[in-house]
């Protein structure tokens, strides 16, 4: 059931993510200004506030944007654009017509959790790894349909949703963006039934879904995808260079479904059954860009992802993130209007294994009015294939050679492993924890035995050591392992000693708070299973290896047989304790606080404020955070917004969610002017 | 809506040079100009209305779609209507008068913090009591004068005092229409506990309207002609920015406004702010004193530095310095094209207004997207709003709209983009 084969609304429209960038790495211009791990200015890192500042302003020598990125701004705040719903009904019954077309979809952000007012703010956009570049996660408040003091629908529920499918959309992407104006994210949210506030119980398509007694709740799937910055980097230099200090938020399209969530689906990630597109280009004079190919100049495919689910009489698949679109979008900042086409592949074959089951047309100009979904009725014959066999699909041969030129092939993944668990701060002195994985053969219980191989590793550019011992034993290989059990690679292969200097690099580049690699057996029949992962402590003293000890680390999951199936999930770990020395605005050390002594204003500052006053701009503007008398006005509101009674709603601050435990006591001494008790 | 414009009865003849060519000029209705019976005195003084002129208080905002001139106009309109000569009636105009005949300005017989928050907490009484002459300005920085934080945070600049370039502080005001106030008293959110236990969320009605105002104060060889002036008695301070507890008598004279409005379909207020436009350019070369600019400082990068000592509070002057020392400034963020468009063709408009010509506005901010419940904060629009006499040191960052979304009268408690309950207090038992 679920978005797949359950009642559904689908909408579209556009998506403005206003995420700041200056925390994506911590090395600027070859010298590292920042510690991302104990979030600070190093030590040693004499310049002034002004001077940083200004630098992070500066346009980056290639030309491409800032050395903060292309927005140093971004407030972080996630909200949809003229998104409006588009179709709603049945599977295979899904009419354009339905009463609630057009009118209006707003994801909220969180209501105060002490007074119940608000909100106050969209949902945030907020990276657990700001290095890494394969999750983000987005806080949300509840959903709204429809406007005024008597919406359609409005849900309140504090949640999170976390990317997945991470794939190319788009064969070109747009100039002067980065390059994951190509990519897809697909988001899924859940709302419990007791959330909802209000709704319309006249409108059919909410009946349909509010009405369904097995229903647990409400489940939001959304992707986005064609997205770029907003402001070009001559416009954003210029606006710079004036001091307009604007956000540049990256803009792009969502197309989105609405749908009854039901017992045993996964909340936060999409259902179904794995398919796995690959798409090659055979006209080598219009390759998008160096992306596409493999050394050998040889096309490399590009990898989408699809959802399918199979009922008695509809096999129902979402192709959101399964189908390409050629091009960006000519207008950049043009969002709502109607999206280009997808390539056309026209005539898809669909086949239960080796066995044709039938053959569809491609919907390649109005999927986002039906949230890229498809319905294929099937009769009991075809059911049965495809609920014993493999999905496969394939763009017709007479296809392949005409316009697009490009071909399509569909594999059902043998086995989909996925887990609520994608985004973790680990709790203060956790020594370990449990995940639990979903693990699906053909949509169901597994039918034989699997052994699944599961291996801490990077989730991004942390750690972050100086790797220029290895820069001649590499000998021009430049593959670095992610995660302990990589083997060496190709390229290091001819090498003397190739495997001692892998390990050493693994040594140095592998955070060391996750766990160890192990293998876990899955038994047939099953569908779950539970890793215990433990979490190392810092050895004495704690902080001399702080980015081993401490930091952002994923951990990743592969069947051993099936090792294109795989799964990952990113963990952060906070420092105990607070950098041994930080710089202060002037860039001169600021001796650190005394246990027992009271926490001056330049101690707060140096060893908890000013990371965020330099990265996080956009925090200054609603509070100045370089000046006492306004964090000290502000005070109570700190106080609160960084407390766990916050924690789990789009207002908790800081917004990245980087402040270790340790900076937030010391942030809190000072406010309540108490001694400093470490 | 626009005023009638009085002058078309006879003011073909009798104020051609004055408004000949006022753009935008409409057509008076019979009715309105035979209900108007007015002496040929007051014919030549009256207010017209125009789209940069407005004797009334705007209430025509453009829509969220408009282009930044249509809201600047907008901004100018409402800068007019409050600069027109107070009527009997507190906050209300006399439109019998010319612009800049008068300090005694509609939004100077707005009721200030201290008539809205009284001493002993208790209700504030009727709107329309008599305005106290005797007061004593003693407001120099955003830090409040009993130390109490909270007070401190917005109300006045970040960063501190703001000293000019003849040594004296900068004097700051802030004041509230009859529909604040009356929503305030109506409310019983006069005092802190009050406002702590009221149960409705804060909603301040349409064109509810605050002002925030900042003086400096007129020395010989400042040109009085250019400013909207005051006399006034200030508090002094020492060296270390400490109330002397001496007073004295001056002329202030008018650097900055703020004025904001809640206007209709904007729960997220318009934002306007204007400045004398003597402020940050060098007047020496005109032979008149600088007012707080230094060629100096803006030439070596030492200007719009707050003069605390590591930005710390309470403030102490930063080494070598006192608290007459010069904060010598300069403006960070240029004012937009279209903007200094719409300034020169109202300063052109109002250049038979005494002093009104010398004022710009530097920008209005105001939400993109005012009525989206998924974008609370509407976007602010430009990013950056700052008054080089309000938000000296926080310039490049300062945002009107993203500072005062924070205003709240305890944690969860938001006050509606209002930071005027931080004068709260608490109420005194007799």
């Amino acid at each position: 059931m679920g978005i797949l084969n359950g009642p559904r609304i689908n909408f579209w429209g556009g998506i403005r993510t206003n995420v700041a960038l200056a925390n994506n790495q911590q090395i600027f211009s070859g010298e590292k200004i920042v510690d991302l791990v104990n979030p600070s200015v190093v030590p040693g890192m004499n310049h002034t506030d002004e001077s940083i500042v200004a630098f992070l302003q500066e346009p980056t020598l290639e030309g491409y944007f800032t050395k903060g990125g292309w927005n140093y701004y971004g407030d972080h705040q996630v909200s949809f654009r003229d998104a409006k719903v588009s179709s709603a009904g049945m599977p295979g019954e899904i009419k354009t017509t339905a009463a609630l077309v057009d009118t209006p979809v707003f994801l909220l952000g969180s209501l105060d959790p002490k007074t119940g007012e608000g909100p106050f703010a969209s949902p945030v956009m907020v990276d657990l790894d700001p290095t890494g570049s394969t999750s983000t996660q987005i806080y949300v408040g509840g959903l709204q349909i429809g406007t005024g003091d008597k919406p359609k629908l409005l849900i309140r529920h504090n949640t999170v949703c976390s990317s997945h499918d991470l794939n190319r959309r788009i064969i070109a992407g747009a100039k002067d963006s980065p390059d994951s104006s190509m990519i897809n994210g697909t988001f899924q949210l859940f709302f419990p039934m007791d959330s909802v506030v209000e709704w319309d119980q006249q409108d059919e398509s909410l009946k349909a879904i509010i009405g369904d007694p097995q229903a647990t709740g409400i489940v939001l799937r959304f992707c986005m995808f064609e997205m770029n910055p907003e402001l070009t980097t001559d416009q954003l230099v210029e606006q710079y260079k004036d001091n307009m200090s604007p956000s540049n938020p990256s803009i792009g399209r969502v197309v989105g479904t609405l749908a009854a969530a039901y017992a045993g689906e996964p909340k936060s990630c999409p259902q179904g059954r794995l398919l796995r597109g690959e798409w090659r280009d055979y006209d080598t004079q219009h390759q998008a860009s160096s992306y596409d190919y493999q050394q050998d100049n040889k096309p490399q495919a590009m990898n989408t992802t699809g959802y399918a689910e199979l009922s008695a009489s509809c096999l129902s698949m979402d192709t959101l993130s399964l189908m390409l679109k050629a091009k960006f979008r000519a207008e950049r900042t043009n969002i709502t209007g109607p999206i280009d086409p997808n390539i056309d592949m026209g005539c898809l074959t669909l086949y239960a294994g080796a066995t044709e089951v039938t053959r569809y047309n491609d919907q390649p100009s109005d999927y986002y009015l039906y949230g890229g979904i498809i319905d294929l009725p099937v009769d009991e014959g075809q059911h049965t294939a495809l609920a014993s066999s493999a999905i496969r699909i394939s763009a017709s041969a007479d296809k392949s050679a005409g316009p697009g030129r490009y071909t399509l092939d569909v594999n059902e993944a043998a086995i989909r492993i996925y887990s609520e668990s994608r985004n973790t701060y680990l709790d203060d002195g956790a020594t370990s924890f449990d995940m639990t994985l979903e693990i699906r053969e053909l949509g169901g219980t597994l039918k034989t035995d699997t052994t699944l191989s599961c291996s801490p590793g990077r989730s991004g550019l942390l750690p972050q050591p100086d790797l220029s011992e290895f820069s001649t034993k590499m000998a021009g290989c430049h593959v670095l392992p992610q995660t302990m059990t990589d083997p060496v690679p190709a390229c290091l292969a001819e090498t003397p000693d190739a495997e001692a200097i892998w390990n050493s690099l693994k040594e140095v580049l592998m955070p060391k708070f996750l766990g160890t690699p192990q293998e876990i057996s899955a038994a047939a029949g099953s569908s779950q299973v539970t890793i215990n992962i433990s979490v190392a402590s810092a050895p004495v003293p704690e902080n001399e290896m702080p980015y081993y000890y401490a930091g952002i680390a994923a951990y990743k999951i592969k069947a051993v047989d099936a090792p294109e199936t795989n799964y990952f999930a990113n963990f952060r770990k906070y420092p105990s304790v607070l950098t041994a020395s930080a710089p202060g605005m002037d860039g001169q050390l600021v001796a650190a606080p005394v246990v027992g002594e009271e926490v001056s204003w330049e101690q707060v500052y140096a060893y908890v404020l000013r990371f965020y006053y330099l990265i996080f701009p956009a925090m200054s503007k609603r509070m100045p955070l370089n000046f006492a008398d306004v964090v000290n006005g502000a005070g109570p509101q700190m106080l609160a917004r960084t407390s766990d009674t916050y924690r789990d709603t789009s207002l908790y601050m800081p917004i990245v969610r980087s402040m270790t435990p340790v900076q937030v006591r010391l942030l809190h001494a000072y406010l309540n002017k108490e001694t400093w008790q470490g | 809506m626009k005023r009638t414009p009085l002058y078309l009865a006879i003011g073909a003849v009798v104020l051609p040079a004055l408004y000949a060519c006022a753009p935008g000029a409409q057509q008076v209705s019979n009715q309105q100009a035979s209900s108007q019976q007015v002496s040929s005195q007051q014919i030549e003084s009256a207010t017209v209305d125009s789209d940069i002129i407005s004797c009334e208080f705007p209430k025509d905002v453009p829509a969220a779609n408009a282009s930044q001139a249509e809201f600047d106009r907008y901004s100018w309109r409402m800068f007019t209507a409050l600069n027109q000569a107070a009527g009997d009636y507190r906050g209300t105009p006399d439109c019998a008068q010319p612009l800049g005949s008068t300090s005694n300005t509609v939004w100077r017989s707005y009721k200030q913090v201290g008539e809205i928050f009284l001493e002993d907490g208790s209700s504030p009484g009727p709107w329309n009591s008599a305005i106290n002459q005797q007061q004593v300005w003693s407001s120099i920085s955003k830090v409040s004068e009993d130390g109490e934080t909270a007070e401190s945070t917005i109300n006045q600049p970040v960063g501190g005092w703001l000293t000019d370039q003849q040594g004296n502080p900068t004097y700051y005001q802030i004041a509230a229409n009859e529909v604040s106030y009356n929503y305030i008293v109506n409310n019983g959110i006069y005092n802190k506990e009050g406002a702590e236990s009221f149960s409705q969320k804060i909603n301040f009605p349409d064109y509810s309207v605050e002002t925030k105002a900042s003086w400096r104060i007129m020395e010989p060889g400042d040109d009085q002609s250019r400013y909207l002036t005051t006399p006034a008695t200030v508090e002094t301070f020492n060296d270390e920015g400490d109330k002397r507890g001496v007073t004295k008598e001056v002329v202030l004279g008018l650097v900055g406004l703020h004025i904001i409005t809640k206007a209709k379909g904007y729960p997220q207020w318009v934002w306007a702010t204007f400045e004398q436009v003597d402020n940050v350019t060098d007047q020496s070369v005109y032979g008149r004193p600088n007012s707080y600019f230094n060629l100096e400082a803006a030439n070596d990068g030492t200007a719009n530095q707050s003069p605390c000592k590591n930005h710390n509070f309470p403030c102490k002057p930063r080494p070598g310095t006192v608290f007459s020392t010069p904060d010598p400034l300069t403006r960070l963020t240029p004012i937009a094209a279209e903007t200094g468009a719409v300034n020169k063709e109202a300063q052109t408009e109002l250049s038979a207004n005494k002093f009104m010509q010398y004022y710009e506005l530097v920008t209005t901010q105001r939400p993109k997207y005012p009525n989206d419940p998924g974008n609370p904060s509407g976007t602010p629009t430009p990013a950056v709003s700052a008054n080089t006499t309000m938000e000296s040191y926080i310039q490049p960052v300062s945002s009107c709209m993203d500072c005062h979304s924070t205003a709240a009268i305890q944690p969860g408690q938001r006050s509606d983009f209002s930071f005027l309950f931080l004068h709260a207090k608490s109420v005194k038992q007799p």
